[in-house]
């Protein structure tokens, strides 16, 4: 069982199921291969996965982020793995920066790292491929 | 703050919370981060406590979970005041009623269970009372009696308002449908050893059977139902089944002595596998 819990999480969609599941999935996708639980759905390789979600979420609570994808036993081509990783190089510098996207909802807050994300998690395509994903951002 | 825990054991595998401090330069941090939330901050915890309430009824005998719940045109009138639901106007499954979150469902269940056999339900699950987890300055939550209660206490409480609990019971509570209804004390020490490995004690954590194995294996098929349809799609896994709950809560605002829909407590508790079809 994990439980994710958020006190007053500001910016952009709010609720429990935009910004806390993504990262009960985040944990989850990472924590049941290390516990050698068996998977018992299909492995989609194609799909978004956690690793690929930008680690914006909790800087200094998430760290483990890159390690872990060298680690994840989960058969994920590599290739997609170096398109996360440069992704997310990619993006930190662009941190303090306004997120492109974020013109179109506009809050009236202060831009943050935290709206920046629900922005991104909001965005997330339902089914496209992470290589498609990324493919817009570099 | 996030929370894992293995339901059949009841071991704590990780405690978070942010914002943060360093214990080895813990004066560079602002005091209140010293705190650890997950076991002493109280909170309403809103929609995912709807988990305790279908518990109950089904556990009871008063709902059948493969049956459907009547939400009467989505207009529920409580003492009080009128609750609008849109997301259930006419008769829907209770895995769906589950799925969309919708209160009027979560209020009528209740408002079946009664004042008494609700509330014996909430305090079976831990409610009121410290977890019991090796750590210091361990809440119990908020949990009043009946008598305190006001008219509309009961429906309230059946959507998770009017009450207080801590993150650590609230993943107590999930654990215990994860494990076929048993109830499993949350720890941190396994065993203690001595220098040259003799076990000097090894922790044995209570277990109290809340609800039947059959009433959690459908608690654990709305829960499912609600990653793979509903509120918590977000949560659904690659390489797992998941089953789990979203929770909303508006914060009571003490200036406004009523909850303010601006500050929120956005959470998800859920497990993998879901484990729907074994068992």
């Amino acid at each position: 069982v994990i439980a994710v819990v958020m006190d007053e999480p500001s910016g952009g969609a709010r609720d429990g199921g935009q910004v806390s599941a993504p990262v009960f999935r985040e944990i989850a996708e990472q924590i049941l291969p290390e516990l050698e639980v068996v998977p018992d759905a299909e492995i989609r390789p194609d799909v978004l996965r956690a690793e690929d979600i930008p680690s914006e979420i909790e800087p200094s609570a998430v760290p483990v982020n890159e390690m872990i994808s060298g680690e994840n036993e989960t058969p994920i081509p590599a290739k997609n793995d170096e398109i996360g990783k440069k992704a997310a190089d990619t993006e930190k510098p662009k941190e303090p920066a306004p997120p492109k996207k974020e013109n179109a909802r506009p809050t009236g807050d202060k831009k943050s790292v935290r709206q920046k994300t629900a922005a991104l998690i909001n965005e997330k395509p339902k089914n496209k491929s992470s290589g498609e994903r990324t493919k817009g951002k570099t | 703050m996030a929370i894992v825990m293995v339901p059949q054991t009841g071991e704590i595998l990780a405690m978070a919370n942010y914002p943060t401090f360093d214990p080895n330069n813990y004066t560079a941090f602002a005091a209140e981060n010293y705190i650890n939330n997950a076991v002493h901050d109280s909170y309403s915890p809103g929609s995912v406590f709807k988990l305790v309430t279908y518990s109950a009824a089904i556990n009871e005998g008063l709902i059948n979970p493969d049956g459907a719940v009547d939400c009467g045109g989505g207009v529920l009138k409580i003492p009080g005041r009128q609750i609008v639901d849109k997301h259930c106007l006419e008769s829907i499954s209770y895995p769906e009623a589950m799925a969309v979150s919708s209160n009027i469902a979560a209020m009528k269940t209740g408002l079946a269970l009664g004042r008494e056999n609700f509330y014996n339900y909430v305090q079976k699950f831990g409610f009121g009372q410290p977890a019991g987890v090796e750590l210091p300055g361990e809440t119990g939550g908020i949990l009043r009696t009946p008598k305190a209660w006001s008219g509309d206490s009961l429906p309230s409480m059946s959507i998770g308002y009017e009450i207080g609990v801590s993150a650590l019971q609230m993943t107590a509570a999930f654990a215990t449908i994860a494990n076929n209804g048993f109830k499993i004390q949350p720890h941190i020490i396994k065993e203690i050893r001595s220098a040259d490995g003799k076990v000097l004690s090894a922790t044995e954590p209570q277990k109290v059977q809340v609800v039947t194995a059959e009433t959690a294996r459908a608690l654990r098929q709305m829960l499912h139902q609600a990653v793979l349809t509903g509120t918590g799609k977000r949560a659904r896994l690659n390489g797992y089944t998941s089953a789990g709950k979203t929770g909303t809560a508006w914060k009571y605002n003490p200036k406004l002595k009523r909850v303010d829909a601006s500050k929120y407590v956005a959470s998800f508790i859920g497990m993998a596998p879901a484990e729907i079809r074994r068992s």
